[in-house]
């Protein structure tokens, strides 16, 4: 299995490397074999840790995830953003036959959002996406509204191109894309915890001094 | 308190080296340092005029120096220990001939009759700092692994650290004048040279006549009990206890102080924040860096004075740190005492030099553009190395640092390397702390992952983001 992630230097200071750097020791522990790729623009720094860079130029920020995912090639791969953390080994869910592989967010609602147009409209999280074929992210960027190309581009085209039944698509469990609910939530058991949205943040950059300066 | 008067050495470093060959030669155990016992208490003997007013008060274990061992001897007290850290030939008279039952903590450097003279007594030896720079790289070739006592110019003064080695922070301190009574500078006979009494302090409504040796003695004494985490009450009179009396310490008083000095006597030291009082004003706590610093402002003007020397070789040729600013890293070493140091930045070594204190044992320093620090032991250099290269080399290592200094602009991919060699109690510190230089950059990038730290600045263009926990 191989994992690539979007980390370049934007206005967020250190946070994104200090996200993908626990990230990718979070891989390192559970599956020492995985290649980890970071993608990024054609000047950042390199995430100490990964095994290759990919560069390309700067676009909008969904579109240029799309086309960076769809330019890594066929392959097992997990793409994900840098604000996760890999708790179990996930390497098993490409023991079966999809395209793309996206969690449910069944589960995960806070209070009102299972209502909401914007949640109904998005019914899952591309902060993790298990792929095999780069045509599926081309044909993401293809269909991707211009509008879109900034923020929820991945996430809006997602469904539609899953309604087309041109792609072999799998549901997982919540525990593959788990955003906690709380500051206190218990993820332990979790596959993948997804600390999205800026006060997850928060709690992510808490349990990185945690475990890693207080270890 | 500043030092007054700048006094070279009696005797050149490379004399004092080869006597600490010398030394070695005997095959003497060294001291060792065993873990303070807050419930024991020290007294140690000095040999001012006021030791004649007091010595009946000396209670066991006693640790003397100079011409005080023989002349309580004298008197039927047999002290359990004794110090001595003089180079020159004329001090040896003090052991001749030794005094059973006396166990000799002698420094080193003493001079090679000393041991001619003990040869049938307890000796146990001990390493002075002579320099800076050249002592450690002395013992690390000779005597690797040992220690290097930093114990200031006098043997009270040292007597004070020795007593710290061996467990005690609880002194009771006789004789430390540090001024005249009279004609006289001692309690007894004294072989040394005789000093002028030609200078006046004036103490608690009372002139004293001093010297500039015993001056800068004093000195160094108050700034001792300022700085160290050791309770001292001081019997007698004379300059020294004039001044501890002014200074108001909380650790530190004369023993006519009934009530203070019981407090002292049955004081325990709780640490706050790592060497620092975090309650106290920045102010304050830049203060309390600079008077721990202070005590090596002369050796640290000097190494000052020879980086300047290397920045023609410099490749990239920028801006150095301050004397100043030399003053307070040293002060922040000596009060949080790190092992393990890492730099960004060597340059000329101005910074390295101040950080290497005696409690270091490796001080790794990287600079992107120059190779102009020379090899030096503990400094583990990486000359033309980025910051990611050093801190990723390290990481490798297994290494935790205690005190980061940083005067390069840092990467944001450095900062989660930082953090793994991080540890709770970690120190970082920040040059270029104005306007938009890069310590303000470099602040923006860590701070916000260290949400136990707080950050104080304001003094040399130093910044220091400070552990609220140890």
């Amino acid at each position: 299995m191989n994992v690539a992630f979007l980390c370049a230097g934007f206005d967020r200071g250190a946070e994104p490397y200090v996200a993908a750097d626990f990230l990718i020791r979070s891989i390192r522990r559970l599956m020492p074999r995985a290649k980890i790729v970071q993608c990024t623009d054609m000047d950042s720094p390199k995430v100490v840790g990964v095994d290759s860079v990919q560069r390309l130029p700067r676009q909008p920020l969904a579109l240029w995830s799309a086309t960076h995912y769809g330019a890594l090639g066929d392959g097992d791969w997990l793409c994900t953003d840098t604000d996760v953390v890999i708790q179990k080994p996930v390497d098993h869910v490409f023991d079966d036959e999809f395209d793309l592989a996206v969690a449910t967010r069944e589960g995960t609602y806070l209070p009102g959002e299972i209502e909401s147009e914007f949640m109904k409209s998005m019914p899952y999280n591309s902060g993790v996406v298990f792929t095999r074929k780069a045509h599926v992210w081309k044909e993401i960027c293809a269909s991707m509204p211009d509008d879109d190309a900034t923020w929820y581009g991945i996430q809006k085209t997602i469904p539609a191109l899953m309604a087309t039944g041109r792609i072999r698509v799998k549901i997982l469990d919540s525990t593959y894309n788990f955003p906690p609910r709380s500051a206190d939530d218990e993820v332990s058991n979790k596959a993948i915890v997804h600390y999205k949205g800026p006060w997850r943040k928060k709690v992510l950059i808490t349990r990185i001094y945690r475990e890693t300066v207080c270890r | 308190m500043k030092t007054p008067y700048a006094l070279t050495p009696a005797v050149a470093t490379d004399q004092r080296h080869e006597q600490m060959r010398l030394a070695l030669a005997t095959g003497y155990p060294r001291l060792q340092p065993v873990p303070i016992d807050e419930s024991r208490t020290l007294s140690l003997a000095c040999y001012g005029p006021s030791l004649q007013d007091t010595w009946k008060d000396l209670r066991p274990p006693i640790l003397s120096m100079s011409g005080a061992t023989r002349w309580l001897a004298d008197r039927g007290v047999i002290a359990d220990y004794h110090v001595d850290m003089d180079p020159r030939l004329h001090k040896t008279n003090f052991i001749d001939p030794p005094i059973d039952g006396v166990q000799y903590l002698m420094a080193s450097v003493c001079h090679p009759k000393t041991w001619d003279l003990l040869k049938d007594q307890k000796v146990i030896l001990w390493h002075p700092v002579s320099d800076i720079v050249k002592t450690y790289e002395w013992v690390h070739k000779h005597d690797p692994g040992q220690l290097i006592v930093h114990g200031g110019s006098t043997i009270g003064l040292s007597a004070l650290h020795i007593g710290g080695l061996l467990g005690y922070r609880h002194f009771e301190i006789h004789g430390m004048d540090g001024s005249f009574s009279g004609v006289e500078r001692h309690a007894g006979m004294h072989s040394g040279k005789a000093q002028k009494g030609d200078i006046t302090w004036d103490a608690g409504g009372v002139t004293y006549r001093t010297s500039k040796v015993m001056a800068n003695a004093v000195s160094e004494t108050i700034n001792a009990m300022a700085i160290f985490p050791i309770f001292c009450v001081f019997h007698g009179t004379g300059l020294t206890q004039a001044l501890i009396r002014e200074a108001g310490l909380a650790n530190a008083c004369c023993a006519d102080e009934t009530d203070k000095a019981a407090k002292i006597r049955r004081a325990a030291v709780r640490i706050l924040v790592q060497g620092f009082n975090l309650k106290d004003k920045t102010a304050l706590a830049f203060g309390q860096l600079r008077a721990a610093g202070e005590a090596d402002r002369e050796s640290l003007a000097s190494a000052y004075d020879d980086a300047e020397l290397r920045r023609t070789s410099a490749t990239y040729n920028t801006g150095s740190i301050s004397l100043e600013a030399m003053v307070l890293l040293r002060g922040l070493v000596t009060l949080a005492t790190p092992k393990i140091v890492a730099e960004v930045g060597t340059f000329i070594g101005r910074s390295t030099t101040a950080l290497c204190g005696s409690s270091v044992e490796a001080l790794y320093t990287c600079d992107r553009s120059n190779d102009v620090f020379p090899y030096t032991s503990r400094v583990v250099r990486h000359p033309r190395t980025s910051s990611t290269e050093m801190f990723s080399r390290m990481l490798l290592l297994g290494e935790r640092v205690d005190v980061f200094f940083f005067d390069g602009r840092l990467g944001v991919q450095d900062i989660p390397l930082i953090l793994r060699l991080s540890k709770p109690s970690t120190t970082f510190v920040f040059d270029d702390y104005v306007d938009q230089e890069k310590g303000v950059a470099n602040v923006k990038l860590l701070q916000p992952f260290l949400p136990e730290h707080v950050l104080l600045h304001g003094h040399a263009r130093l910044a220091f983001l400070l552990p609220t926990k140890t």
